[in-house]
């Protein structure tokens, strides 16, 4: 059975504290910056974008597989905020990783369940014989493409997970994965458009109860597909893009809220769109070191729908070099002012042709 | 020293030619300089001739991406490098990888000088973009936590 052989993340090193966003605009009320869990976000410098942290999230990955980047058979990159709107962004990393010019390399755009999908084409390329070993990246900068003075701005981060999809040597096998999908009146950005739009209001039903209709279907068919209690599982990676999400997802699927809060990082990060699921998946692999532990993973994209994805773990699990890998990327980090921000992250308009202060 | 007329000494600005950024990418993505088969001599970027002995025949070699500082410096002339507005302090260092290759990179997200001997490994950012407006991918380093 195929499963995750190694895994890697990337989290860039700026952050920003929400009150510092808050003192400049007060477009809420300040205790619902608490309620909601939202603390700190993660901010890209002025050289990150979803591939730099893409790669560097994949070298991760590699070095804590061993494994020679020539031996591998695909390389599938899943983002929303995708650097090319034509062009494919996995062969500029597939030429930077240096695997061999005759692998499936391509793209996944499809909201913040890109990952999942793109692990779901993995998985079937491994258990179709079509591959080996499929490289797997979730990467987004969803900070950059967040309006100055919207409401989601103390939450749009950015981040990067990395896995190795493999048929031998895992260390958590893929027990299954369903989905659901239906076409939701959420988050959205079209070709053109600088900024994401928000469908139907922050705290509004599709957001929040949509979220929650979607899980209940995707977690329904998990269940009657592989006969599983929400008890099955020791460890929930939950929806996660403020941590009230993850409230509301184990509400949605009747699990212990406490099998997932451990691992929810959004209150340091804020939402790193298709990267939050899996970064918060790959802390609890951090920590586990037994086989046969049941890890639950579900995730959620907006306007697209959800996706339930149980793992068992291995005997390899406990032997993994170079864990964990989450938390001290979470705790290296540097502070910066609004100000900063706005400027790394290319929202302030000046002039396109100046060389610089003097010409 | 100075300018000693008209046209001899106007501050010439970088033409980055997508071209040859295209076919320099191996050392850009991925370190990748030539070793030479006959004296053994690392070079990078590559080389078509080795210039110790002159020999055609040079092979593929991918470089260290982990090394030391030997010295750094702040890029502090007044107002910042032509393509490198957004990067408010930039650090400029030259080092000396593990396989014994200078080399003068950015470090990344730092904003003083990084000591003498202080580890480094090799990271890819986006440079700059290049005169058709496309991004370009390369090395910077950062310093090992």
């Amino acid at each position: 059975m195929s499963g995750i052989k190694a895994y890697g993340v990337a989290i860039p090193k700026r952050r920003i504290d929400a009150t510092a966003i808050w003192d400049v605009w007060k477009n809420v009320s300040k205790d619902i910056l608490e309620k909601m869990g939202m603390k700190e976000r993660t901010v890209t410098g002025p050289d990150e974008d979803p591939i730099s942290l893409g790669v560097d999230a994949a070298k991760r990955c590699l070095k804590q597989a061993g494994v020679n980047p020539e031996t591998l058979d695909g390389l599938i990159f899943c983002s929303e905020t995708n650097p090319y709107q034509t062009k494919s962004a996995a062969s500029v990393i597939q030429d930077i990783l240096g695997l061999r010019h005759d692998v499936f390399a391509t793209d996944v755009q499809a909201s913040a369940r890109s990952g999942f999908d793109g692990i779901r084409i993995a998985k079937s390329l491994i258990d179709g014989g079509s591959a080996e070993q499929v490289l797997v990246i979730a990467s987004d900068c969803l900070n950059q493409y967040m309006a100055p003075g919207h409401v989601y701005e103390y939450a749009a981060a950015a981040g990067a997970a990395a896995l190795l999809i493999s048929k031998e040597g895992c260390i958590a096998e893929i027990d299954g994965m369903t989905f659901a999908s239906e076409d939701k009146a959420n988050w959205f950005r079209l070709s053109g458009d600088r900024y994401m739009q928000l469908g139907a209001g922050f705290v509004g039903y599709i957001s929040n109860w949509g979220l929650m209709d979607s899980l209940k279907q995707s977690w329904k068919a998990y269940a009657d597909k592989y006969g599983v209690t929400p008890a099955s599982f020791e460890h929930y990676a939950l929806p996660q893009g403020t941590v009230v999400q993850a409230f509301m997802s184990s509400g949605a699927i009747g699990c212990d809220p406490y099998a997932a809060l451990p691992y929810v990082v959004s209150e340091q990060t804020g939402d790193m769109g298709s990267a939050q699921v899996l970064i918060s998946m790959c802390s609890i692999l951090d920590l586990i070191d037994d086989a046969s532990v049941k890890v639950g993973v579900v995730g959620y994209g907006w306007g697209d729908g959800s996706c339930v994805m149980g793992l068992t773990t291995t005997d390899h699990i406990g032997s993994v070099p170079n864990r964990p890998v989450v938390m001290p990327l979470l705790e290296q980090k540097e502070m910066i002012d609004y100000g900063m921000a706005l400027k790394y992250e290319k929202k302030i308009d000046r002039a396109q042709k100046g060389f610089s202060s003097y010409y | 020293m100075g300018f000693d007329n008209l046209h001899g000494a106007i501050p010439k600005v970088e033409i980055h030619n997508t071209v040859k950024a295209y076919k320099e990418k191996a050392g850009r993505y991925r370190l990748q300089g030539v070793r030479c088969e006959d004296c053994g001599t690392l070079w990078f970027p590559r080389r078509f001739v080795c210039p110790k002995c002159q020999s055609q025949h040079l092979a593929p070699y991918l470089c260290m991406e982990t090394g030391k500082v030997v010295t750094s410096w702040v890029d502090t002339m007044g107002f910042p490098a032509i393509g490198y507005e957004d990067i408010d302090t930039r650090v400029v260092a030259m080092i000396t990888l593990d396989d014994g290759i200078t080399v003068i990179a950015e470090i990344a997200d730092e904003h003083l000088e990084v000591p003498k001997d202080t580890p480094v490994e090799m990271i890819i950012r986006a440079q700059k973009r290049d005169d058709t407006g496309n991004l370009t991918y390369g090395y910077k380093f950062k310093v090992c936590q």
